[in-house]
């Protein structure tokens, strides 16, 4: 067993990343499409953000195990239905980026905003044009971290049965094989930061006013 | 137009930002609000473009009350510049001043074509347009937000503490360019400062108001300057009362002699006199005794010596005479070539008739 396993599991092990690919992204737009407008109400009624970002608190410390076999039963899923994974991790994403984003809009200067409410600036016109722009790096700073451990999150969902590169691992104890969990960890490592480094260039893309050094 | 009438605005803690305040800010015309911290200034003009809602009475802005206006519409009609400028920090110098425009549908290319031109009137050289924010001084910042606020041509500006946040010889400057932008533009401002000396240079209109956000005295320069309402606007006015009010030009003759001038490289008599040097063009440089060999040369040119037009303000005109190393101030046309001098007698002459003495 060795290299010609791996030519031999090549086409599986593609699938699995695929797979892994998937559950780790859709989670995270959706989380982060969710996490935009609640982020601004938190923003906007500052009596709300201590609970809007309190409950984003609570939520992130759900073990995420738990969460899996729970969830289910609230929601009436499969309990080995992939869209377990989903939600769960649509709310550890929300979870987090709902504070990012409240802090990254609340980052624009008074000054600022004044200015653009006094040149006739709608609320959603100073959202769209000023506020958002300016949180991006807030906002992509949080992404990074998101993005890695929800790659991370998404392996353990194979305990429950759903396949993905975490399903090398279980497939590797149970087997009593160390090559299956090597290669599994070096792929969730490598599609993790692949996914850094492509938030990382998407965020110098985004704020091309940003110091190019920072020191 | 801007018309206060019997304004007040009281905050929902019960503090009474402006109590009770009339004014008219009239066509065309600087009016500048002045007072102490906290007598209402910034909350009398925030109420113009409805950042704010007054309690009670009524701003007209044009022919109608703010508050009967629709409120974008109305803050469209109305430039706003502030003290640290509030520019987008995520926008370069250029996308600041177009960010309006282009925001109401003009398109990208004339936009872009006119806030160049607007930073050209500001005096922001074109090689600053690619820049950030926080890649300017202060200075420079407030002259983006000047010209931002000009982008739409709207008929009124507020400006609140425009200049306060930078150093005082910038800010002179920046008064100095304001005031010949307002001649070309000819907007119906309404300015916010608490220093009196920037109320006197700028405006054209005083309203000063003390705390508690009651009018002291409506004036213009001239007449706060002659005839303070009260102890409170004397106090305030302060200095500005004495050396300040010879900030105005005067309409008493001045006896100005012809001066005696030397072209710089040219040779003079040795006589040991003091003489005007002048360039190519006519235009005096500064006093200057002639060295050993009679040749006018740029290094022996007196260059601390102050040089002021003929029709100027009396303030400047001692200053000129005060900084010759002779007594004698040297004054020039219009077009900077020489008119003459001055002396320090005839000054204090001058200084006396204007004030009836
Ligand atoms: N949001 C607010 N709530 C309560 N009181 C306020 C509020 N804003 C201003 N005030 C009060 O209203 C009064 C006028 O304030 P304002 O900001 O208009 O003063 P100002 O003349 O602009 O002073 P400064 O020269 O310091 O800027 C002050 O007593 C101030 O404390
Ligand atoms: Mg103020």
């Amino acid at each position: 067993m060795g290299f010609d396993w791996i030519a031999y599991n090549a086409g599986r092990i593609g699938e699995l990343t695929l797979a892994h690919l998937w559950m780790t992204l859709t989670p995270t737009l959706i989380g982060l499409v969710i996490a935009l407008p609640v982020g601004w109400v938190a923003y906007r009624y500052r009596r709300l953000y201590p609970w809007i970002v309190g409950v984003g608190g609570l939520l992130y410390t759900l073990p995420s195990l738990a969460v899996f076999i729970i969830l289910p039963m609230m929601v009436g899923t499969q309990i080995l239905d992939p869209i377990n994974v989903l939600i769960a991790l649509t709310v550890y994403t929300f979870a987090l980026l709902v504070r990012s984003v409240a802090d990254g809009l609340a980052s624009v200067s008074p000054e600022t905003n004044q200015a653009a409410e006094a040149m006739g600036y709608s609320s959603m016109q100073r959202f769209v044009r000023v506020q958002l722009p300016v949180a991006t790096p807030v906002i992509m700073a949080s992404m990074r971290v998101i993005l890695v451990t929800n790659v991370s999150i998404v392996s353990m969902a194979a305990v429950i049965g759903v396949p993905q590169l975490g399903s090398l691992f279980t497939e590797g104890f149970s087997r009593r094989q160390t090559l299956p969990i090597i290669v599994g960890i070096v792929v969730c490592l490598i599609l993790a930061i692949i996914l850094d480094q492509l938030v990382v260039r998407a965020s110098k893309w985004l704020t091309p006013w940003l110091p190019k050094e920072r020191a | 137009m801007i018309v206060f009438d019997n304004v007040s605005k009281q905050y929902p803690d019960g503090t009474m930002g402006v109590d009770g305040l009339s004014f008219t800010a009239d066509e065309g015309q600087i009016t500048v609000l002045v007072g102490p911290s906290g007598c209402g200034k910034t909350t009398s003009l925030r109420m113009i473009n409805r950042l704010l809602e007054p309690t009670g009475g009524s701003i007209l802005v044009g022919d109608a009350d703010v508050m009967s206006q629709n409120v974008v519409a109305l803050r469209r009609q109305i430039g706003y510049v502030i003290q640290n400028s509030g520019l987008f920090p995520h926008r370069t110098v250029l996308g600041n001043v177009a960010s309006l425009p282009i925001m109401l549908g003009m398109s990208r290319k004339d936009a872009r074509a006119r806030a160049h031109e607007l930073l050209e009137t500001v005096g922001l050289d074109a090689s600053y347009a690619k820049r950030y924010p926080w890649q300017l001084s202060g200075g420079q910042q407030q002259r983006v937000g000047v010209a931002r606020a000009l982008a739409t041509d709207p008929p009124y500006m507020l400006m609140d503490e425009p200049f306060s946040a930078v150093d005082p010889i910038t800010r002179a400057q920046l008064q100095q360019e304001f005031l010949r932008i307002q001649s070309e533009v000819g907007k119906t401002i309404v300015m916010v400062t608490h220093d009196i000396d920037e109320a006197l240079t700028l405006g054209d209109r005083i309203v000063m108001l003390r705390t508690g956000g009651h009018l002291a005295q409506n004036a213009t320069p001239r007449e706060l300057l002659r005839n303070p309402a009260d102890e409170f606007v004397a106090n305030f006015v302060g200095r500005a009362r004495g050396y300040g009010a010879l900030g105005f030009t005067s309409d008493v003759q001045l006896d100005i002699q012809p001066a005696r001038s030397v072209r710089i490289g040219e040779q003079t008599a040795n006589d040991d006199e003091w003489l005007v040097a002048v360039d190519d063009e006519s235009r005096p440089l500064g006093w200057l005794r002639t060295d050993d060999e009679g040749i006018a040369q740029h290094a022996d040119v007196e260059h601390a010596t102050i040089i002021t037009r003929a029709d100027g303000t009396l303030r400047d005109i001692m200053d000129a005479a005060l900084s010759s190393p002779n007594g004698r101030g040297i004054l020039v046309h219009e077009d900077g070539t020489l008119r003459g001098v001055i002396t320090l007698e005839e000054v204090t002459r001058a200084i006396r008739v204007s004030k009836g003495l």
